[in-house]
């Protein structure tokens, strides 16, 4: 996994969506079902990926199982960035 | 006592029971249509989909609707939060808006000049043999209320709407409470509404703010939208104490959207409020009895599948019914019309939660490679199995990242049912589990201000205690302030955020 991909998100979401309050956020935290951050927050998560990545998420890549985790949502933005 | 005898009896006269009677007189059976409410009358649930469209049609009812000035239905437009949630479904074929009191007028009469016998009554109970067989009902006619008619027949249809006539008269099963089910719509008739820019503009809008609260704006002549509001029972009470004031909220508060739209509106009827009783019945066929239409299953309107899913089952049923009396094999035909009738509803109703779920990700649905799938999905094309795209949203409303850290076997399936269901247990804030050598223990953390557990939660926890058994599972209800120390246990869902 990407350290640097995944600092950055996890910045992202732990001072954005959680307010600086992320008790804990990890890769494995469950990102939906734990109420870190619903399917529009998401979306804006898109965003954020394709303004410091320069990554822009295929539109049938944007579906549940790739957000539900900092990993998975980590090894997105690899794999999509390697691709490109 | 009056007798009378015909092929079938229909309960109900609305969209089900008059196209369910229609086609059967078109098989040449003789049909008593009973109403117990005089036409023209209010209703709600405006909008059709494509499968309707293709019914009314093969009515030939093209030019009754175009000569009603019932408004063609291009497609649905969807606000959600921020530009990125917009879409647009266009409709997969041609349908209608309408104005439900003179529509289900048309189909009643259409019914009736097909040669089906219409009555005004209320029906009393079911006529049943010693073996359980049904062979018709008695009713009291509206013309003369010191009468009762039995009336004998060897298909009874239930098609009474929400009043669920089979189902409480203990001949179908018990109504059982599903998700979507603690909603409240309050709705109206206005004027002076904008619309949807050039030739969208006869769409269904649909705008939704919070999980489970939307609005609907739905044109239904050259000058008349209706839109209707709905919120769940939990925030209903804080945003009124009458219907006209929770309107007067979702206008201004409920999306930006809706309330340029309606900024200089006139509202033209009093609010109504309509509780979403969200419920199944099972079964809904037996034999001498089928149901067809909300008389065995209602769910989330959203995307107005209602009347729509009711002509699609009448078609199917009438089809049934008059093989079943040629071939004398009523049981095994309509377990087959159950069959298929509940796999059709489980695709639309996977559909909803995906929406409520995922909303943002369902706008992206719309633009990928399931876009064509979805588009006909929304056109009330749920009934022919599991195409593409609902393989894959069901994989998604599967996927949990929180099931993994909890032990494979009984536990785990628990866990896997509650998840199934968690959008949907209001007033639940998480959901959590403890594993140890004795069993499992199952705790919900209920929200502050909805200390009454919802029937969603009673049903569903005495389905599991049946499905798992008093010596493995203990389920527990606890408060917010109880549930504080229990850091260290499974959580299966948690809606009180990580800080």
């Amino acid at each position: 996994m990407n350290q640097e991909i995944y600092t950055k998100l996890r910045h992202f979401i732990a001072t954005g969506p959680l307010d600086g309050q992320d008790g804990g956020l990890d890769e494995n935290t469950p990102l939906l079902e734990w109420g870190v951050l619903d399917s529009n927050a998401m979306v804006d998560l898109l965003g954020y990926v394709e303004e410091q990545f320069g990554v822009k998420i295929p539109f049938d890549e944007v579906r549940p199982q790739h957000f539900r985790t900092l990993k998975s949502l980590t090894e997105l933005v690899m794999k999509v960035g390697e691709a490109d | 006592m009056q007798r009378a005898s015909f092929d079938v009896v229909v309960v109900g006269a609305g969209p089900a029971g008059a196209v369910t009677a229609a086609f059967l007189r078109d098989k040449g059976l003789s049909v008593l249509l009973l109403e117990r409410e005089r036409f023209p009358r209010f209703h709600v649930g405006e909008s059709l989909t494509g499968t309707a469209g293709d019914l009314l049609t093969s009515l030939g009812l093209d030019d009754t609707m175009e000569a009603l000035d019932f408004v063609p239905k291009p497609g649905v437009k969807v606000y959600g939060r921020g530009a990125k949630s917009e879409f647009y479904v266009p409709v997969l074929r041609p349908t209608w808006q309408v104005r439900r009191a003179e529509f289900d007028d048309v189909l009643l009469d259409v019914a009736k000049s097909r040669g089906a016998v219409y009555r005004l009554g209320s029906v009393k109970r079911v006529l049943s043999d010693d073996d359980g067989r049904v062979r018709g009902v008695a009713y009291v006619p509206r013309d003369d209320e010191s009468q009762l008619v039995e009336v004998d027949a060897k298909v009874v249809v239930d098609a009474s709407g929400q009043h669920a006539f089979l189902s409480t008269q203990g001949i179908a099963g018990h109504r059982q409470v599903e998700a979507f089910n603690r909603q409240i719509a309050v709705f109206s008739h206005y004027e002076g509404v904008e619309r949807e820019p050039s030739d969208n503009g006869s769409a269904t809008v649909i705008l939704y703010g919070d999980t489970l609260h939307w609005a609907w704006m739905i044109p239904i002549s050259s000058t008349t939208v209706s839109i209707g509001v709905v919120l769940p029972t939990t925030t209903y009470k804080r945003h009124g104490a009458t219907p006209q004031e929770v309107m007067d909220w979702g206008l201004a508060q409920l999306h930006p959207e809706l309330t340029r739209r309606t900024k200089d509106a006139t509202q033209m009827e009093p609010v109504r409020a309509n509780r979403n009783y969200s419920y199944k019945v099972e079964p809904f066929a037996g034999p001498g009895w089928l149901c067809v239409g909300d008389s065995h299953r209602f769910s989330d309107p959203i995307f107005s599948f209602g009347v729509s899913f009711a002509m699609t089952e009448a078609k199917v049923a009438a089809d049934a019914i008059a093989e079943a009396i040629e071939h004398g094999d009523d049981v095994e035909r309509f377990a087959r019309y159950e069959a298929w009738s509940t796999s059709g509803h489980e695709v639309a109703f996977d559909l909803i939660r995906y929406f409520w779920k995922f909303p943002g990700f369902f706008a992206f649905m719309t633009r990928g490679k399931h876009a064509h799938d979805v588009i006909r999905l929304l056109a009330g094309d749920c009934f022919d199995g599991e195409i593409e795209a609902t393989r894959a949203m069901r994989e998604s409303l599967r996927d949990a990242a929180s099931l993994e850290a909890i032990p494979d076997g009984p536990a785990r399936k628990i866990a896997e049912r509650v998840h199934e269901r968690y959008d949907f247990f209001q007033g639940v804030e998480a959901a959590l589990l403890d594993v140890d050598d004795d069993g499992v223990r199952l705790s919900f953390v209920m929200s502050d201000d909805d200390g009454d557990m919802s029937d969603s939660l009673r049903d569903f926890e005495a389905a599991l205690m049946e499905d798992f058994g008093p010596n493995r599972l203990a389920i527990e209800s606890v408060t917010r302030d109880a549930a504080a120390a229990s850091s260290e246990r499974h959580r299966i869902f948690d809606r009180r955020n990580l800080r």
